[in-house]
């Protein structure tokens, strides 16, 4: 072999980085089996090439829940590759009671990427020590929704590895009390709160430690009283805000977002919203967004019980000239006084 | 790297990578073709691609198969780069739909081969280190055990069973609620 071949050979070798080398192919269950096995070695030879173990881990690591679990039963290797699955997605309609449920978890071997508990009619008996084998380092999602309002989830369950690797949280129909001695969350980019009991000063708290953060859902969160987003969020991009009921104005942001794309607010109800709410005060968030691309307000209601500006005996509040210039799609739902005021905040760009 | 131009194209002209399959075939790409492929990115970033890149892993057979799969993409990841560096208006939009339609059509049809084919190009594609590629071929194989019983899998694939009856048993009464 030349020089040249060889030396391309080895770059070839030492800058591998794909999921299995064809040089460390473990040994196939058949070669420690005996006669019987080799034969079967041969059989499979001749109609498909064999492939090694690792390849085998991902693509068991594609299936579906039940899929990889029914395929748990085929051999060694597999039931091994099953009890690292690294992605476990457990409710009443994918696993069904809380006993599989706890069989699954305490047989597993930790080492999860992505786990989603959605307990809703399951018991949650074992949750604590679910989430203690389950939530460890190297986590990348976490979803829970417990159902059960006065559920706690603990902070105690943030150590520092899964602080380090968590990048998607989302929390719904429970109680999450973060005080300020939960560490940063270094990696966290999508943070999803629906229906959870968190208070504005410990969402804030909770906003502080994740710096990294892009993604912000908040879905009728009902104890946050006054929403403050005082602690700055340089790499928002999208931020989802929804409620069904709104006594209190949003306040003037004291800071900017200044790379947020994306920004819904919905406020859809039944009834009617207080007419002491001011919709202008919303207003504060498009100035403190100038890199906004997406705007969604929707703020349906059964019955307004707001003066409309057009004809009405309010005065139509002036705008300071404000450019949204990269504002490219805006949405509007259910406006009837204030929408005059945001279309021609708008005006200008289109 | 090429982009979509026509002045680029000579670019991309000038910059041709031989890979030379195991049966000693010679295929003549483009690097943005070949820089699909992690393994040969890097070989190129160690200047040792002169006088072609041998594969003693690859049939012509399969390295022919993987090379289309790597020219369309290539294409993709190419009229990618320019469309997000323009301004993105309905039309562009609509556009960037019909690409991405047509790329996934491209996938499908590319997908449709015999189960021995298919392991090859996986094994190829983990060798050459293609995400791409690789991701679409094991995707294919963990979506075919849907519906299957674990003998037809194991038949489907030559997986040889090494548990003992009663382990196996007892897995299936673990799993049970996967089978119901």
């Amino acid at each position: 072999m030349g020089m040249l071949a060889l030396q391309q050979l080895m770059s070839l070798q030492r800058r591998r980085g794909s999921i299995a080398s064809v040089r460390k192919r473990k040994a196939s269950p058949c070669d420690q089996d005996g006669d019987g096995g080799s034969q079967a070695c041969k059989r499979m030879r001749c109609s498909i090439p064999d492939l090694p173990e690792d390849i085998w881990h991902y693509i068991h690591s594609l299936m579906p829940l039940r899929d990889a679990a029914r395929v748990a039963c085929l051999s060694r290797a597999f039931l091994h590759s099953w009890r690292c699955h690294p992605n476990l997605s457990l409710s009443r309609d994918t696993v069904g009671s809380s006993d599989k449920i706890d069989h699954i978890l305490r047989n597993h071997s930790g080492h999860l990427k992505v786990l989603k508990l959605g307990l809703d009619g399951i018991s949650c008996r074992y949750l604590d020590s679910w989430l203690h084998i389950a939530v460890t380092a190297g986590i990348e999602e976490f979803t829970l929704m417990p159902f059960r309002r006065k559920y706690n989830v603990p902070s105690s369950l943030f150590s520092d590895g899964v602080r380090n690797s968590i990048q998607y949280l989302e929390l719904g129909f429970c109680t999450f009390r973060p005080t300020a001695e939960l560490g940063p969350l270094r990696s966290l980019t999508s943070l999803h709160l629906r229906t959870l009991r968190i208070t504005g000063d410990e969402l804030e708290c909770l906003l502080s430690k994740a710096l990294a953060l892009e993604q912000l859902v908040i879905i009728d969160c009902k104890e946050i009283i006054c929403l403050k987003l005082s602690c700055t969020m340089p790499n928002l991009e999208t931020l989802v805000l929804s409620s069904d009921e709104e006594v209190v104005n949003t306040p003037i942001l004291p800071t900017k977002f200044l790379y947020l794309k994306h920004l819904t607010i919905d406020m859809v109800s039944g009834l009617s919203f207080s007419p002491s709410y001011d919709y202008f005060s919303l207003v504060s968030f498009l100035l403190a967004s100038p890199s906004l691309e997406t705007l969604i307000l929707n703020v349906t209601q059964q019955c307004m019980e707001h003066e409309s500006a057009v004809g009405g005996s309010s005065h139509l509040r002036k705008m300071p000239e404000h450019q949204h210039c990269c504002l490219k799609s805006v949405k509007i739902i259910g406006f009837s006084s204030a929408k005059g005021l945001v279309l021609k905040l708008c005006g200008p760009c289109n | 790297m090429a982009s979509a131009g026509s002045g680029d194209e000579k670019a991309a002209a000038a910059a041709m990578i031989t890979l030379i399959s195991s049966d000693n075939e010679k295929f003549e790409v483009t690097e943005a073709t070949a820089t699909l492929s992690q393994t040969i990115r890097h070989m190129i970033e160690d200047g040792c691609t002169d006088g072609g890149v041998p594969l003693p892993n690859v049939t012509s057979k399969i390295l022919a198969r993987v090379i289309e799969y790597c020219k369309k993409h290539a294409t993709a990841a190419a009229g990618e780069e320019g469309s997000s560096s323009s301004f993105s208006d309905a039309a562009f939009l609509e556009v960037d739909r019909a690409f991405l339609e047509e790329l996934e059509e491209f996938d499908d049809a590319f997908l449709e081969v015999d189960r021995a084919t298919l392991f090859d190009l996986i094994l190829a594609a983990n060798y050459l280190d293609i995400k791409g590629l690789l991701n679409l071929t094991c995707q294919k194989v963990a979506d075919s055990v849907k519906g299957k019983t674990p003998e037809q899998i194991r038949e489907m694939y030559n997986i040889v069973n090494d548990l003992t009856p009663e382990e196996e048993a007892e897995i299936r009464r673990e799993t049970q609620w996967a089978f119901e």
